[in-house]
């Protein structure tokens, strides 16, 4: 019995090792994919670039792209590691770039790939680039590989700039939403450089257009609260004022009129002036620079939202606040409501301090 | 008495005795000799190698040549000895000869003998204690003479209720081996059990304390000690008060205790030399250096070959260009170090303690270095070989080092199999086997399973002494209250 | 536990954490139902049922029972088998992984029950870190999601209270190791209290997802627990998901054991086999099957088969209950 006991266990750990060996991705026989974009290349099919950071020895970072095209985004990933010396894994993406080309084609058929990944991070972030994705790639601008310069340079500016807090899963979570749609950030190839030009707006997974430069503030400070960044504000034709340092925090109110809802948002911000131009910072002038600051966001907002009402998109996510307070929620009556729904922003200054001058 | 001295004895016994004689004679340091007294003639005979020349020329030959003594018992009144005993059982005798006595007989045919006991005891001094060493505390260790020992631990506890029960085991070695308890604390199940051991233990030579935890434990097969063995008095003292049994062996300078728990192998006796909070926080680093001595090869392994999502970006970097010349795969790598480590370590341990010293730093900085210099290691993997080596050597009981020493190489192989996977499952399977074990009988990993909240008082951490005014639950004591609590006095307000 | 939160948004939407709460209760009335019978009986199930029902009927119903134990058995096995395979080795083999892990449920059930409530502690206590990890997606989340609340049917209540439910499957196994509790009656205030943790635990997951998931994007991941873990990043380790598989090992191990134990203990009552000896055929049983369970479709199609079969079983105990207190009643009389 013993024997047959003894016999057994070895047969166990026999057959895990033959028969339970699973590959290996050894983390200096991979090549992990940084970063990957996709260019439109014709009819059905998409080119694909990826980005590898080559580590070497010295502990400095290099940068490869490899690039090929298939109708299959998993095809084209096979046709990568034949020229790849080393298997090509996805577990590091650090961001996935599309084409303005590709992106007005639509990419929800893409995206499935890089979503039913296991190995693919939430935290992807997703841009949209202004160009040619290859181009973009291609180039190494940091002492990283281009995949983790690019994922820094978004969530540097997701930190303390105004690109809203997006990820793959905020994607996801808003493409898939009846209620609302989805929005990335938009970047640019500038010669030597890369800047983050702006925000693309999508309808039903298809880029359609951009957002103002002048509305990203209020875009998002309408969808989180915001920290730290800086506003300019226009008084007259040549009296500036820089708002830094400010905090906001909106609300939003429903109300429903004749079974039409009303959306209210209440919008606070808190700043401090940092620099005037051609303005006094006395009391009065204070007063001015807040009553100013509060119409310019106002208007500001309504004319955006006025164009995403035009367009019959939602990227705020006013669809949501709705829902969340109606029972029996019609998502069709809602969708023809929507581009003449009234949405009102009101927002209310502070300004805490002016810094140590009058 | 006096029969023996008129009652013929028969043929088989003399020739029994003569036998006995004789055989004792083919060993070279058997003296046996005939003195010629005018008065009474007389025999003697010893091992000259375990006698006491002194206590023989002194205390026992001048009584017998200066009085005509002409009966056994006459001798023994006169002797100034108080262990001499007249017998003519053969097994007796020879018992005794092996022990040290002196056989002193009227006749070469007589079979009724006195026994003089004078034996050579060469023990060493007692000295400070080498493996469990404490900065603070006493400084005094067992020796290799039970006598000894137990006059250490009876001077602790000077209390009737302090039991000594002896045995003698081996059939080779004639052990002598002492079981130790207090009557009316400790619970008597946990006696019976040693004791029930010990008695059915059949082995011909112990000559350790270390025999006797081997051949004792309730699971022979496991890789756990589960006994505790100490070469410190106080600690045996400390754990007899608190209702533990402890065993002692002659010739053996560490004690086993027992029933223990898991957690006991991370506690120094030190621990209740400093304050609680120092005591405390010694055990939880003790505690998580043990985790992570044996985790932290596996789970490179692990992730290195299977899980590189895992590792943070700015991580990465570091990770892959110190692997990028390595040519071995992340197992071969950490075994080759891991065995390298266990080679220093035996080679130290069986060398002379300078000649180890030398070869343990020599070996360590050079062979590391050269290693990550020639592309067999990344500096990375030696760091935490080094550093996990040095985490194993904090665990206070010598034993439990080797465990930890051991139980690393099963988890790394489970870790280049499945990967976490493959470490989830070691360690289900090491959980599996602490539930199972029992020391004497009680559970193993008592205060966790099943959990206690009056022993965590003393497992994790160590809290003040004031909050641990019961013994301990798992020991199942008779008397469970180890000193009366005192009523909390009023709290002063601020301004009395 | 993984998956459990989809089925139930399917249903109720952002009401699923009202079905939780509602199963919940449910709970813990058969958990008082299951006392109310072992207090008087002071046996098992299979006593009970030769009480309820005489000898024979009752020695098949409990035969029944035990097998559909057995499929439970291998429906969690294979699920997370599966989950292994999907989310970190795709080309791991089923029969090695089963083989191992069914090495340890028979190293623990071997060892007597003593072990298995060991090991039914511990892989509470030591996996407990992961409550944690449930507050990280808060982050990302928008409770808003939940409201409006009482925005469902009634009908559409009652169906995701029936998926709820089964999660809470496990407690059931109480009609076995009764006898084996030190003092049986009084550990019924611990069942209830245990309980309500398992609800309260399961109330803050369905809650996190439902505000971590648009309920649109809710509909399509399968496993969202894991989905969540996803977006956890610290600064020593990234993918949680990761861990958080590896970790369920350790979770998924007591019920597996209990449930083996119970049934083997079960045949040992009924049938007088040495526990030991229908321990390895069972556990023979479980493996062969679950080898043989390879696609996700048939694995699916096998889970929604024995998700059908235990809602019988929550109705089969109140049914068990009224029966017993029936016959008890007529006992009493009859002497």
């Amino acid at each position: 019995m013993k024997k047959l006991k003894i016999a057994m266990i070895c047969f166990v750990i026999f057959s895990a090792i033959f028969f339970g060996r699973v590959t290996t991705q050894i983390v200096d026989d991979v090549n992990m994919a940084s970063a990957v974009g996709y260019d439109y290349a014709g009819g059905d099919r998409v080119k694909l670039t990826t980005v590898v950071p080559v580590f070497k020895p010295d502990k400095s970072v290099g940068n490869k792209t490899y690039a090929a095209s298939d109708e299959l985004s998993k095809e084209t990933l096979r046709k990568l590691n034949q020229s790849s010396s080393r298997k090509m894994v996805n577990g590091k993406l650090e961001v996935a770039v599309y084409s303005k080309e590709l992106a007005e084609r639509g990419i929800g058929d893409i995206v499935d790939t890089l979503e039913r990944d296991p190995s693919i991070s939430e935290r992807l972030l997703v841009a949209i680039v202004d160009g040619d994705a290859e181009q973009l790639l291609k180039e190494k601008y940091g002492d990283r590989d281009t995949g983790v310069f690019l994922s820094m340079l978004i969530d540097q500016n997701i930190d303390s700039g105004l690109v809203p807090t997006y990820n793959f899963h905020n994607f996801l979570n808003n493409y898939y939403s009846k209620l609302s749609d989805p929005f990335l950030p938009l970047i640019q190839k500038n010669g030597k450089y890369v800047q983050i030009k702006g925000i693309a707006l999508f309808k039903d997974g298809r880029y359609i257009q951009n957002l103002k430069q002048e509305h990203q503030f209020v875009f998002k400070a309408l969808l989180e609260k915001l920290k730290l960044v800086t506003y300019k504000l226009k008084l007259d034709e040549d009296a500036f004022v820089a708002i830094e340092d400010i905090n906001t925090r909106h609300k939003v109110r429903v109300k429903k009129i004749k079974g039409k809802p009303e959306v209210t948002v209440e919008l606070t911000v808190k700043g401090i002036i940092r620099e005037s131009k051609k303005i006094r910072t006395s009391e009065a002038a204070v007063e001015r620079i807040r009553k100013g600051m509060e119409k310019q966001l106002e208007d500001q907002a309504d004319e955006m939202i006025r164009t995403f009402q035009k367009a019959q998109i939602d990227p705020l996510g006013f669809g949501h606040e709705v829902r969340s307070r109606m029972r029996g929620f019609d998502y069709k009556k809602w969708l023809e409501q929507y581009p003449n729904l009234k949405i009102k922003v009101k927002t209310q200054v502070d300004i805490l301090e002016k810094g140590v001058i009058e | 008495m006096k029969r023996w001295l008129f009652k013929k004895p028969d043929e088989k016994e003399i020739s029994e005795h003569v036998s006995l004689i004789d055989h004792c004679k083919k060993s070279g340091d058997f003296v046996y000799f005939y003195s010629s007294r005018p008065q009474q003639p007389y025999w003697i005979a010893y091992f000259s190698s375990i006698v006491d020349e002194e206590i023989l020329h002194r205390d026992i030959l001048p009584p017998l040549h200066q009085t005509a003594l002409t009966s056994l018992a006459e001798i023994k009144a006169a002797l100034p000895i108080q262990n001499v005993q007249i017998t003519s059982d053969c097994q007796t005798i020879e018992n005794a000869l092996l022990r040290g006595s002196v056989l002193i007989q009227f006749h070469e045919k007589d079979t009724a003998c006195v026994l003089v006991r004078a034996p050579m005891i060469k023990a060493r001094d007692v000295t400070i204690p080498e493996e469990e060493y404490s900065v603070v505390g006493p400084k005094e260790a067992f020796v290799e003479s039970l006598t000894t020992n137990l006059n250490l631990i009876r001077s602790r506890l000077p209390i009737s209720e302090l039991q000594v029960k002896e045995y003698i085991i081996g059939s080779l070695s004639k052990t002598k081996v002492a079981v130790l308890y207090i009557e009316g604390i400790t619970n008597d199940e946990n006696v019976q059990t040693a004791c029930q051991r010990l008695e059915s233990l059949d082995y011909h030579q112990i000559l350790d304390s270390s025999f006797i935890s081997q051949l004792i434990e309730d699971n022979k097969n496991s890789i756990f000690p589960q006994f505790i063995d100490t070469e410190r008095p106080d600690r045996v003292a400390g754990v007899l008060a608190e209702g533990s049994v402890v065993i002692m062996v002659d010739g053996s300078s560490h004690a086993i205790i027992g029933p223990i728990s898991i957690m006991e192998l991370f506690n120094a006796f030190e621990d209740y030399f400093v304050n609680w909070q120092m005591a405390s926080a010694f055990r939880l680093i003790r505690v998580f250096a043990v985790a992570f001595s044996i985790m932290v090869t596996p789970v490179y392994v692990a992730v290195l070959t299977y899980h590189y999502q895992l590792i943070p970006k700015d991580l990465l970097v570091t990770l892959v260009s110190s692997r990028r010349n390595i040519p071995l795969p992340p197992i071969l790598e950490a075994v080759i170090l891991e065995l390298t480590i266990e080679l220093l370590r035996e080679a130290g341990a069986r060398l002379p303690t300078k000649v180890g010293q030398t070869i343990g730093i020599v070996g360590g900085i050079v062979i590391g270095t050269a290693a990550v210099d020639a592309g067999l290691t990344s500096n990375v993997l030696l760091i935490l070989v080094a550093l996990a080596a040095l985490a194993s050597f904090t665990t206070p009981v010598y034993r439990m080092g080797n465990t930890i020493r051991l139980l690393r190489f099963p988890f790394l192989l489970m870790a280049d199999l499945w990967g976490l996977l493959g470490i989830a499952i070691a360690f289900l399977f090491l959980m599996t086997h602490l539930l199972k074990l029992t020391s004497l009988g009680r559970p193993y990993l008592e205060p966790i399973f099943p959990p206690n909240i009056r022993d965590l008082k003393d497992a994790f951490v160590r809290l003040p002494f004031s909050t641990q005014s019961k013994r301990p639950d798992f020991l199942q004591t008779k008397n469970p209250v180890r000193f009366p609590v005192k009523k909390r006095d009023k709290v002063k307000d601020i301004d009395e | 536990m993984l998956s459990f939160q989809r089925q139930l948004a399917k249903t109720a939407g952002q009401d699923a954490w009202m079905a939780v709460v509602l199963s919940g209760m449910i709970i813990h009335l058969m958990i008082w139902m299951i006392y109310s019978m072992l207090n008087k009986d002071k046996g098992d199930l299979i006593s009970i049922h030769q009480q309820t029902f005489g000898k024979w009927p009752g020695n098949l119903l409990s035969t029944i029972y035990i097998l559909f134990m057995l499929l439970q058995t291998i429906t969690v096995l294979r699920a997370y088998i599966e989950i292994v395979q999907v989310w970190m080795f795709p080309v791991l083999k089923t029969w090695p992984l089963a083989l191992v892990l069914l090495l340890i449920v028979y190293y623990v059930v071997s060892s007597g029950f003593r072990v298995v409530t060991g090991v039914c502690f511990l892989a509470v206590v030591v996996p407990s870190y992961l409550i944690l990890t449930f507050f990280v997606p808060i982050e990302f989340s928008n409770f808003r999601n939940l409201l409006p609340v009482f925005d469902h049917s009634v009908t559409q209540m009652a169906l995701s209270v029936k998926t709820a439910s089964l999660s809470f499957s496990g407690f059931e196994l109480l009609l076995f190791y009764y006898p084996f509790i030190k003092q049986p009656e009084k550990s019924q205030k611990w069942a209830h209290l245990g309980n309500l943790l398992t609800t309260l635990l399961y109330l803050l997951v369905v809650v996190v997802t439902l505000a971590f998931f648009d309920q649109e994007y809710l509909k399509r991941v399968i496993w969202p627990t894991l989905m969540m873990w996803k977006i956890i990043e610290l600064p020593f380790v990234e993918r949680f998901e990761i861990i958080g598989v590896t970790s369920w090992a350790i979770v998924m191990m007591p019920i597996i054991c209990l449930m083996v134990w119970s049934a083997s203990r079960g045949i040992k009552k009924m049938y007088k086999i040495k526990q030991r000896k229908s321990l390895v055929f069972l556990l023979f049983i479980c493996f062969v099957i679950c080898s043989l369970l390879s696609e996700r479709e048939i694995i699916q199609q096998f889970n929604s088969w024995i998700t059908n079969i235990g809602f019988f079983i929550f109705l089969y105990i109140p049914f068990l209950f009224v029966c017993y207190h029936i016959r008890f009643k007529l006992k009493g009389k009859g002497q």
